[in-house]
């Protein structure tokens, strides 16, 4: 009877199925390790902006602070854009007449807003407050990087629900769990030991915080 | 009255699935089909969710996108006035980016509580069928011609100029009309409303027994909100002593009598002649009625006429009208039958009707005049010896006119006349002084009860409906999914009679049957109501109509049997026909394995009951509970959908509702209380316990529901997979599904959703929440406390307290400490957050 | 006693390799195969209308979240469970009813679990997310609930799955290698070959293969009774009085070994005149299948009359509920399912009905039908119907569902028919083990 398989069919079949459980394997560790990877959470990634601002030259070469423009980031839920107007404060005069610049102009004759473009957002099932944050010590640069270093804006941490967590739960870690007064700063001592920078060195004035010692672990924290 | 009285909440069997018993594939494969053919022509939403793990990208702030949670500016809270059937009721309306998202009670007039049909009324706002031009013969045509109409007719002098407009207290308007009549002195102005709103409860100082003939103060009508708050201080707080009683004769059960200390059933001809006796008469003594210090007179029983549609109608069949003007109101519809009014509308030359959505009355004008919506129009409204004042909330692009500026057309002048006060601010003056000015509120002296002569045989008793009113909110999907306080019945009405009745004619729930009346004649399902008067047939006014959005074709039209002699009363004959329609209630759904869910306690019990309760240590300051006084309760059910329109809670329609599929996270349980034939009513609102040691949460496979910090129990959306599990261990039943995509399906525009809730995707589990997001705004500085829920905001009474419980000197934690204070389900021992105060009950009586 | 009628020496093994090796089989087959086909068309249907439209197209609602859903999971993994443990135990007792029936009990109990294994999924609201069941390392840093009975169901299923198809093919490896060496037509022995693993029945490979299968058929039995019991806490963990029972495993397990029991019987009968196996699945055989299925239907009647008794002396809310489950809307499934299930089984008692194949098998259908109400019976007729004053019904299955139900049945059938189409349906070592055993002996 002729033979079914070659000679070398068994080590073929053996070797096959290696290579499929070394597939396999790779793929979730591909996987595991992509969705923890900067490029999928865009980071360093710039986006083309209606018009091409420059972090570095505002923020060090012309020492504004994140407040000035990003108003409601003190003690709203969004930090805000500036508006077209807020701009023009300056730039009516300053580099005039550059088309880089017109969509200043449009925005503010027609009253139609500009359409910055993103670098680092929240999903629609997880909401996010800039002002609580802020009251609770935590710097923009603990999320956004060094900002006033970028010429070009672009995501400078991972957003994964896990970077917040982390912080969430080591905050609590630091007060313990009925927390601290209405005044004090539960993270931060924390924050101070990872080196990050406060609020206040940024130019913020952080508001009252009225966390009241609830744990920063629930899930309607973020969730609701 | 005998505690231990057995509480049930049905008489009926499965009767709202009889058709589906017969019939089931076929009614499910209908069903099937329907909903298959939707999602084959929409997108699928399984699809969607998969797509989600690929990140798209956000661009930052366009202002047009509304309501993502960072982008919007903070809710701005405007003072105005909603008038509801000619009663100015003072509010507050958030908004966010200038749309209008929840309506409340101004606490500067009272509790700050409102009414069911108050907290609907956002959603006519943004009523997608709104009227935004002007339409001459059924064409759009552009806003100067209306102007140009409305001139031509100024210089007419008025000759066979007929103009129509339902009561208002709105001063503009009331002077404006007079300044037509003076520039127009040919023309004749009418007013004409179907039901006239029952007057305040307003008790005499001193009063400690008031008797109400029919007097529905606390049922459905612009002045429930005030009667409710007005009602509840009279009758004492959580810890008054006060001695009140409350007798109540009517012949259908309403709320009113719910919370009689007394209730008497009685039929219409009796009620009647109560009335007529003042409530001291033979009759009374007979009944063993005492002497009370105050009778209140329902206006059913009242002389009130058909108000001055007689006389237009008259002209208009004598071929006297040239032009008919409308202004507001749904003649056509709700006019009395005998008079047709529908078909003496067509005999006026040209027809102008003032409308914000297409209507029945709209359907026959010649010229069609979108109306203003109320919260976007300055206005001055009296209210007794007060003015109330409106203002805008939004502007608008839509040139839409209000009734005061149409009567200024007429009258000729070009600028709408400013009202007083604005005068007042530019001149920086105010003339003090009253001015002579239409009729005070009328006073229960000197009221005239009807004289109807009621034959003997079955009597055809017409009511306003709890939803719809008059059937000016058919077109309200909030209100047309809300349960009736009493009957439960939800999307439609039905006649509803009482046990013996229905014996006597051979009736059950959903028998067809055939009304006649003065020569008319309806067919409509049949409902038994335990408490109605037998003899009896009860038939809800606002349903049938024709052109009403979404509310057209349901339910039956009780107009067509009302006639201008017989508005409240009317004698008619039954007959049943062979057909079915079983009428969808909620009575039967979410049942609870409690024999006395609702709880009723004397005074002589009061005082020896032990209060204690357990509270488990959460790490957070606050530890948030509510209390829900059932003394207080009046199941009126603006807490429902107050709650509605804080969440954004989809509706879900007949069908999802009659599989017990409504969406509401916070209902109102109706047990009846004794007799099958005359039981007492309890009204229960149920919200989530928020137990402390939720059966919910260890059960659920991904951990979707946890428990935070400060004790509430926490449905994470973007976590839940839908396995349900959670909604079977959950003894109360208070968890909602979304079966399928209800937000997709029946969509609500974006702008008036509430941004500061999620709005929930198909097969994930929600439920109240306590409003976490005012918790959450509150944590972040973006509210001022105290925290307050929806529910609680706007119950009249205030029966609904919320609060942190770690805080002694809170209400809720002083109710809680009430011997009235006691748990649903308290035998399974889950520490609900969530307690209820019995309801008082005076020793001895019933 | 009338003698025994197997002559195991006698018995050869053509007729059981004959229908794998047949080039075409008969019109019988072709004809259920193609109603299978349909089946299986309607198992798609009936898995993509809700992933389609959405969960609501099912009839479920409050309070009656489960329904078919849960209810027919339960019956398949029931049969799947009964149909495995029964022919574990029989490897491991070295039983000689398991040459007859082992290789086909454990077919049943694949298809059944391959039946049940998608239920889980496609009941959920939100069905592609069903993998956070499964503890992987997420950036979000969140884990399973390992509290819930359901991830203990999630574990106990994916087990099940596991487990069942290797014991069925450790089983199945010698004697596809006989395949392997008898067929004919080439690529379909190379596609024997290949699932042989490179059988050469040297005495080394049977010693493995000996405690290979001996040690799956180990595995299978703590995972069955695991299985049942994460089924039953489902229910039982729940605060829902009628299902909040510490009896919930036991019954549950119970009747699941009844239904399995009652697969095994009918496939037997069926299997017996349809290939002609008289010889391999003797008359012994079938009276003892039939004695076992008996002797179960004895023990469901004792758990029965136990579970109402203690029912009834139990605290007044248990009482109501088993009252609600006896008396109330749905209590026609209760007590039909508990005739077809401890009544039904009782004449198999007679011998005259245990050799009778039609009636075997009626008994056998009707035992199945029985479980499966039954399980219809404490999905739904076990959540509160309304306490006082009449009682309603408010869960009726939709068109949607019986799709699911009857397409389930077709993937069974489907896959049945492709084993007694491609595999020896008869354990054919075993029955040769067995008859050199004898001569031996």
């Amino acid at each position: 009877m002729t033979q079914l398989f070659g000679r070398n069919a068994d080590r073929k079949l053996r070797r096959g199925a290696a290579l499929v459980v070394v597939l396999a394997v790779s793929v979730l560790l591909f996987g595991y390790f992509r969705v923890r990877s900067d490029s999928y959470w865009h980071v360093g990634i710039a986006r083309e902006q209606p018009v091409p601002f420059n972090h570095k030259l505002h923020v060090q070469g012309l020492k504004m602070e994140c407040g000035y423009c990003h108003t409601g980031a003190t003690s709203m839920a969004g930090a805000g854009m500036p508006s077209a107007q807020n701009c023009l404060t300056c730039h009516s005069e300053i580099w005039r007449g550059v088309p880089a610049l017109e969509p200043l102009h449009t925005s503010a004759e027609l009253g139609t807003p500009i359409p910055w473009n993103s670098v680092i957002w929240f999903p629609d099932h997880a909401r996010f407050h800039h002002g609580s944050h802020i009251a609770a010590g935590v710097a923009c640069s603990t999320c956004h990087g060094d900002v006033g270093a970028m010429t070009e804006t672009s995501a400078a941490v991972r957003l994964t629900m896990d970077f917040c967590v982390d912080c969430h739960e080591d905050a609590m870690a630091e007060t313990g769990a009925r927390g601290s007064a209405v005044t004090a700063l539960p993270a931060a001592a924390f924050l101070q030991r990872k080196g990050s920078a406060s609020p206040a060195a940024e130019g913020m004035d952080p508001p009252a915080s009225h966390q009241d010692g609830r744990s920063l672990t629930d899930c309607s924290v973020c969730h609701y | 009255m005998d505690r231990t009285d057995r509480l049930w909440r049905g008489l009926s069997e499965s009767e709202e699935l009889a058709v589906q018993r017969e019939f089931p594939m076929l009614a499910e494969a209908a069903r099937l089909d329907r909903r298959l053919a939707m999602k084959l022509l929409g997108a699928s939403a399984a699809l969607a969710a998969a797509a989600a793990c690929e990140r798209k990208p956000g661009s930052k702030p366009s202002a047009a996108r509304g309501t993502h949670f960072g982008d919007y500016a903070r809710p701005v809270t405007y003072a105005t006035t909603l008038e509801q059937s000619g009663v100015p009721i003072p509010v507050l309306v958030e908004t966010v980016n200038g749309w209008p998202i929840k309506i409340d009670g101004n606490p500067a007039w009272g509790t700050g509580g409102s009414s069911a049909i108050t907290q609907a009324q956002l959603l006519d706002f943004y009523n997608p069928l709104r009227l935004t031009r002007p339409l001459l013969r059924g064409k759009p045509a552009r806003p100067a011609a209306v102007e140009e109409a409305l001139s031509r007719l100024a210089r007419g002098g008025g000759r066979g100029v007929h103009i129509l407009r339902p009561p208002t207290s709105n001063i503009a308007v009331l002077r404006a009309a007079e300044r037509a009549a003076a520039a127009l002195p040919d023309a004749q102005i009418h007013e004409w409303a179907p039901i006239l709103p029952e007057a305040p409860f307003d008790p005499a100082p001193g009063s400690r027994s008031i008797l109400c003939i029919g007097a529905d103060f606390l049922g459905p009508g612009p002045h429930q909100a005030e009667s409710a708050a007005a009602w509840a201080a009279w009758r004492g707080g959580s810890d008054d002593r006060r001695h009140r009683q409350l007798f109540v004769a009517e012949c259908v059960p309403t709320l009113t009598g719910a919370r009689a200390d007394r209730r008497l059933r009685l039929a219409p001809r009796d009620l009647l002649q109560l009335a007529h006796e003042g409530g001291r008469g033979a009759l009374a003594r007979r009944l063993g009625l005492p002497d009370v210090d105050q009778v209140l007179i329902g206006r059913e029983l009242q002389d009130d006429g058909a108000g001055d549609l007689l006389p237009l109608v008259a002209a208009l069949r004598r071929g006297e009208v040239e032009t008919l003007i409308v202004l507001g109101g749904n003649p056509a519809y709700d006019a009395p039958a005998d008079l047709d009014f529908a078909a003496a509308m067509k005999h006026a030359g040209s027809v102008i009707v003032l409308a914000d959505t297409l209507n029945e009355t709209a359907g026959g004008a010649g010229m069609l005049i979108p109306e203003a919506s109320q919260l976007e129009r300055w206005g001055e409204y009296r209210r007794g010896g007060n003015r109330l004042l409106s203002q805008p909330l939004a502007g608008t692009k839509v040139r839409r006119w209000s009734a005061e500026e149409i009567l200024d057309r007429l009258a000729g002048t070009a600028e709408t006349a400013q009202p007083a006060w604005m005068k007042a601010v530019h001149e920086q003056a105010f003339a003090a002084g009253g001015e002579s000015g239409a009729a005070a509120d009328a006073t229960e002296t000197g009221v005239s009860v009807r004289s109807d002569d009621l034959p003997d045989g079955l009597i055809l008793v017409f009511r306003p409906d709890a939803s719809v009113w008059d059937g000016a909110h058919a077109d309200n999907p909030w209100l047309q999914e809300l349960p009736d306080p009493i009957s439960k019945l939800v999307w439609g009405n039905a006649a509803t009679v009482a046990s013996s009745t229905a014996g006597t004619l051979g009736l059950e729930n959903g028998d067809i049957v055939a009304i006649e009346s003065a020569g008319r004649r309806i067919e409509a399902p049949i409902w038994v109501l335990p408490g109605q008067a037998g003899g009896t047939v009860a038939l809800p006014l606002g349903y049938g109509r024709a052109v009403a959005g979404l509310g057209s074709d349901i339910g039956i039209n009780a107009y067509r049997l009302r006639t201008a002699r017989h508005p409240w009363y009317a004698p008619c004959t039954v007959a049943k026909t062979e057909g079915r329609a079983v009428p969808i209630s909620t009575e039967l759904h979410h049942p609870l394995a409690e024999d006395v869910p609702a709880r009723r306690m004397s005074r002589r019990d009061e005082a020896e009951q032990p209060a204690f309760y357990r509270q488990q240590s959460e790490s957070g300051q606050h530890q948030w509970g509510m209390v829900i006084d059932l003394d207080a309760c009046i199941g009126c059910s603006a807490c429902t959908v107050a709650c509605q329109a804080e969440n954004n809670i989809p509706v879900v329609g007949p069908e999802e509702v009659a599989r017990g599929r409504e969406m509401h996270w916070l209902r109102i349980d109706r047990y009846w209380r004794g007799d099958t034939d005359d039981p007492g009513i309890d009204f229960m609102p149920v919200p989530c316990m928020h137990c402390e040691t939720a059966p919910c949460e260890p059960v659920c496979p991904v951990g979707a529901t946890v428990h935070s910090s400060e004790g509430l129990n926490q449905m994470v959306y973007p976590r839940c997979i839908g396995t349900r599990t959670c909604a079977n261990n959950c003894p109360y039943k208070v968890r909602r599904f979304n079966w399928f995509d209800y937000q997709e399906e029946a969509p609500r525009s974006e702008q008036s959703l509430n941004p500061r809730v999620s709005v929930r995707e198909r097969g994930v589990m929600e439920k109240c929440t306590y409003c976490v997001q005012r918790i959450e705004a509150v944590h972040a500085g973006d509210k001022e406390g105290p925290v307050r829920t929806a529910c609680q905001q706007a119950c009249p009474t205030e029966a609904i307290t919320f609060g942190d419980l770690a805080d002694p000197d809170s209400d809720v934690a002083r109710k809680r400490a009430s011997p009235r204070n006691y748990a649903l389900l308290g035998g399974l021992n889950l520490a609900p957050r969530t307690t209820y105060l019995a309801r008082r009950e005076e020793d001895g009586d019933g | 006693m009338a003698e025994p009628l197997r002559h195991p020496e006698e018995a050869p093994i053509g007729p059981v390799l004959r229908p794998p090796l047949a080039r075409r089989f008969g019109p019988w087959w072709r004809f259920w195969f193609g109603l299978s086909l349909c089946g299986l068309l309607l198992f798609v249907v009936g898995l993509l209308i809700p992933l389609w439209a959405g969960i609501g197209s099912w009839g479920v609602g409050i309070p009656h979240v489960w329904g078919f859903g849960i209810a027919n999971y339960a019956w398949w993994i029931g049969i799947a469970n009964g149909a495995s443990l029964f022919a574990a135990i029989l490897v491991l007792r070295q039983h000689n009813l398991r040459t007859a029936i082992n290789r086909f009990a454990e077919a049943i109990a694949v298809a059944a679990v391959f039946a049940a294994a998608l239920y889980p999924v496609v009941h959920l609201g939100r069905p592609f997310s069903s993998y956070w069941m499964f503890p992987y390392p997420a950036t979000t840093g969140l884990w399973p609930q390992f509290l819930s009975p359901l991830t203990w169901d999630f574990w106990a299923i994916l087990s099940h799955l596991l487990v069942t198809t290797t014991f069925w093919y450790v089983g199945l490896v010698p004697d596809l290698a006989t395949l392997r060496d008898k067929a004919k037509n080439r690529p379909l022995k190379r596609f024997y070959c290949l699932l042989a693993l490179g059988w050469r029945g040297s005495i080394r490979q049977w010693a493995f293969h000996q405690r290979a299968h001996r040690l799956t058929a180990l595995t299978v039995i703590p995972m069955l009774f695991v299985m049942q019991s994460a089924v039953a806490f489902m229910f039982a963990s729940t605060l829902v009085p009628d299902w909040h029972s510490t009896r919930q495993a036991l019954t549950l397990t119970v009747s699941a070994f009844e239904s399995g029991l009652a697969a095994i019987l009918v496939m037997a009968h069926l299997l017996r005149r349809g290939l002609s196996l008289q010889g391999h699945i003797d008359d012994l055989d079938i009276d003892l299948l039939g004695r076992l299925l008996a002797a179960n239907a004895l023990v469901a009647m004792y758990l029965f009359a136990g579970g109402i008794f203690l029912g009834l002396l139990d605290d007044p809310v248990a009482q109501a509920a088993l009252l609600d489950r006896l008396t109330g809307p749905y209590s026609s499934l209760f007590w039909i399912a508990s005739l077809l299930t401890i009544v039904a089984p009782l004449p198999l008692l007679w011998r005259k009905v245990r050799h009778e194949p039609w009636l075997a098998v009626a008994v056998g259908i009707a035992v199945l039908a029985g479980t499966w109400l039954e399980r219809v019976s404490l999905v739904v007729g076990g959540l509160p119907a309304e306490r006082i004053g009449l009682l309603r019904a408010n869960y009726s299955p939709t068109a949607a569902e019986w799709i699911l139900l009857l397409g389930s049945a077709g993937l069974v059938l489907f896959f049945m028919l492709g084993f007694a189409r491609l595999l020896p349906t008869i354990s054919l070592y075993e029955t040769r083990h067995d008859q050199h055993a004898g001569r031996a002996a």
